[in-house]
């Protein structure tokens, strides 16, 4: 009995110590399951991803809706901001229709969050960038504007995001004022009627967001070191992510608290923030900065719709039909500074040679002609100049091309030099035939490479105007402009004055210069330069570049040929000796053609052979065909004896190992022409013989 | 406005871009960076692209590629 006593009372204790276990494992999985519940109420990770200033480049679109899909798979909290600066910088976006609509559907289609105004967003104009506000899915909005009557309404100054759990995200747009004009960097006409109050006084009006939200982002448009001026006077601040200066942040780090951030530009960042959060506090923030040109995965739809919008056939749109070609520096130069100086209002615009990129424009001008007439995305710059100031850019530019360079709108030119390229005076013609006001200030027009290389006084500092050349010319053409007016056109010269006594060496029964197109044809100077190489050096055949010769310099028909007149024909480079060697027909013809296609024209003058170059439908050098000055064909197996100018040929180091036998001739280039003239004693017009010729087929 | 290149300074017009600041500073390396041969960075040793804007008195240094 006592035994059974003893079994019960076990069995009671055995289902009493299991009742308490149970009870215990329902107790601790109640406690841990309140405990995983905190964790996720109290602590939450924000990603935000951004990008600045895209100018217009789509590429990375694809990659981009990648990443962001990604993690949107795996959190829940994910945001994506854009900094500003949406327009300007590729022509597929800047003249699709409407202008930057690409750009549009992406990030409609990237489900942006926010974006905040950029100076650049303001360039296609008001009425343009009120249509983006309207048809953008996500809000774009600024601080710092005041919409007194212009186009677009007025921004709001913040936005409060949510996440799901009810976290709040404070974002308040800002955007650069220059400190000279007090506006964006914009042209003024796109922003009439609106104010732009200082970005940073007006975001210390809105201190009080950071006890309305959770986290406070300034999303500026300001540049790094306003950025971290902002983040200095406003530590409320929890995060500012920038734009404006395209400044690369790789690793974001904190001023006074705040955590300054900015992805480059052009879309080859995207910026990453990680915020974790506790209790509704910010308990860690970093950024990153991720290279999308090493990220290799890519949403194929965003993709296929990036391929589309790179296929634009807008920029095949005729501007305008010329009736006439317009060739040469003299010709294009003045349609370009013609289209600055009407478009924009100025008295006087210069532009350099070096900068027109075209020999020719002919019958139907496209947007991508202006493309290829200018390839730079060079700004226009505003110069207040009294004449004097004026004389100084134009003497720097002569002196240092040591012809006249800058071709000119609103003004007339001569450059009065000695035969050493001295300058002693210039003169300046207005369009009425007088000489410039000397008490007058005029507004004058440089594109951005001139004001920065060029070495000139000036008292005003200048401003860019934060427009590109290629926008204003294509406005010029669609005003069907009569562009005859062009042919023949001539704005600088320059007039040698002959101080003391001169040799005579010889007379010219042509006239000898580089004509109005040095890249498009043979041309007089460039063929007694190398007829008179090929003799001194007693080789078959010789070669002189184009670009060597100077522009803007003749001797006219009938004059005589002094010897100071010699150095006027060619640029001074590397003391012009010349090399000699042997050469395979095949070699020499590799290298015209890779020469010809460098140039996209004529970028060889010859003696002792001739040359015809083609050119595919596109205008691209695809092949050249050679024959010796008698007409018999240049044979890739026979050795020919060659010259070339020392300077060329030791540059084009894929060439210089094809000549065999190499010695540089004795005689410098002065040598060798004042030697030819004097022997020839009259340069005849065989100097005027078509030895070069360019075939481009019609489009 | 004036901004510094590599400790020295450059007047340059207002609105100007790092790469008109850093052609009036030297074309040579201007074009070492348009080349990717060098970069450009600011004061706080971040990249800048060349068609970052710049603001008055900023300071940008040439440094050679790793």
């Amino acid at each position: 009995m006592k035994q059974r006593h003893n079994n019960f009372s076990l069995f009671i204790t055995q289902l009493l110590i299991g009742f308490i276990c149970l009870m215990l494992s329902f107790n601790l999985k109640a406690i841990q399951a309140d405990k995983n519940h905190k964790n996720i109420q109290d602590e939450t990770k924000i990603v935000i991803f951004h990008i600045n200033d895209v100018h217009s480049h789509i590429d990375n679109f694809a990659k981009i809706t990648k990443l962001v899909e990604e993690e949107r798979k795996i959190n829940p909290n994910v945001f994506l901001m854009n900094a500003g600066d949406n327009f300007t910088g590729n022509p597929i976006v800047d003249h699709y229709v409407p202008k930057g609509e690409p750009i549009l559907e992406l990030m409609n289609r990237l489900k942006l969050d926010i974006q905040v105004i950029g100076n650049h967003d303001f360039d296609y104009g008001q009425t343009i960038l009120k249509s983006f506000i309207k048809r953008a899915n996500f809000p774009i909005i600024c601080a710092n504007v005041k919409v007194y009557g212009g186009v677009i309404s007025q921004p709001e100054p913040y936005v409060i995001l949510k996440t799901k759990k009810g976290l709040k995200i404070a974002i308040l747009g800002l955007i650069q004022i220059d400190e000279d004009t007090q506006i964006p960097s914009t042209l003024p006409k796109n922003i009439e009627r609106l104010v732009f109050p200082n970005g940073i006084e007006v975001a210390k009006r809105f201190r009080y967001l950071k006890k309305r939200s959770n986290i406070f982002i300034g999303l500026s448009h300001l540049g790094y070191e306003d950025d971290e001026i902002l983040a200095k006077e406003m530590p409320e601040l929890d995060i500012i992510i920038g734009g404006h200066s395209h400044t690369i942040i790789e690793n974001p780090k904190e001023t006074n608290g705040v955590l300054i951030t900015q992805a480059g530009a052009y879309g080859e960042y995207l910026g990453k923030i990680v915020i974790t959060l506790k209790n509704g506090q910010i308990i860690k923030k970093r950024g990153e900065l991720i290279d999308l040109n090493s990220f290799k995965k890519e949403n194929p739809e965003i993709k296929a719709l990036i391929a589309k919008y790179n296929d634009n056939p807008e920029l095949n749109q005729v501007l305008t039909k010329l009736t006439k070609p317009l060739k040469g520096n003299s010709e294009l130069g003045s349609l370009m500074t013609d289209a600055v100086k009407n478009i924009l209002g100025f008295d006087i615009v210069f532009q350099n040679s070096g900068g027109i990129r075209m020999n020719k424009l002919e019958g139907e001008v496209t947007i991508k002609d202006v493309y290829t007439l200018f390839p730079f995305e060079n700004e226009i710059v505003q110069f207040k100049m009294t004449p004097a100031e004026i004389r100084t850019l134009i003497k720097f530019d002569y002196e240092h091309h040591k012809h006249t360079d800058l071709m000119v709108s609103g003004i007339k030119y001569i450059v009065k030099h000695t035969i050493t390229n001295e300058v002693k005076a210039i003169e300046l013609i207005n369009e009425k035939g007088k000489f410039l006001d000397e008490s007058k200030t005029y507004n004058v027009g440089l594109n951005s490479y001139v004001a920065s290389v060029y070495k000139f006084s000036h008292k005003d500092p200048g401003r860019s105007l934060k427009t590109g050349i290629t926008d204003t010319i294509m406005q010029y053409l669609r005003q069907k402009r009569d562009l005859t007016i062009y042919s023949g056109i001539q704005r600088t010269f320059e007039e040698l004055i002959h101080e003391g006594g001169l040799t005579k060496i010889g007379k010219t029964e042509v006239e000898i210069s580089a004509g109005n197109d040095p890249f498009g044809t043979s041309t007089t100077a460039g063929n007694l330069i190398a007829d008179a190489m090929r003799c001194s050096t007693r080789v078959n055949i010789a070669l002189f570049p184009s670009r060597l010769q100077k522009r803007n310099y003749k001797i006219k028909e009938g004059e005589v040929i002094f010897k100071e007149m010699i150095p006027k024909l060619y640029s001074y480079v590397d003391k012009n000796r010349v090399i000699t060697g042997y050469m395979k027909g095949s070699d020499l013809k590799q290298f015209i053609l890779k020469r010809s296609q460098f140039r996209n024209n004529i970028d060889l003058q010859i003696s002792g052979m001739k040359y015809k170059i083609y050119c595919d439908s596109e205008g691209k050098v695809v092949s050249v065909e050679c024959h010796l000055a008698n007409e018999e064909k240049i044979v890739d197996s026979l050795t020919y004896t060659v010259a070339f100018n020392a300077y060329d040929l030791n540059k084009y180091y894929y060439i210089y190992n094809k000549v065999k036998e190499r010695s540089v001739s004795k005689k410098n280039l002065y040598e060798i022409l004042y030697t030819y003239i004097k022997g020839v004693g009259v340069i005849s017009s065989s100097i005027s013989e078509k030895r070069v010729e360019i075939i481009r087929s019609k489009k | 406005m004036k901004v510094k290149v590599n400790g020295r300074e450059i007047e340059i017009f207002n609105g100007a871009l790092v790469k008109d600041a850093l052609l009036k500073y030297s074309k040579e390396e201007y074009k070492f960076i348009r080349d990717k041969k060098k970069t450009v960075v600011d004061k706080r040793n971040n990249k800048r692209f060349l068609g970052g804007e710049l603001s008055a008195g900023e300071s940008l240094f040439i440094k050679n590629k790793n």
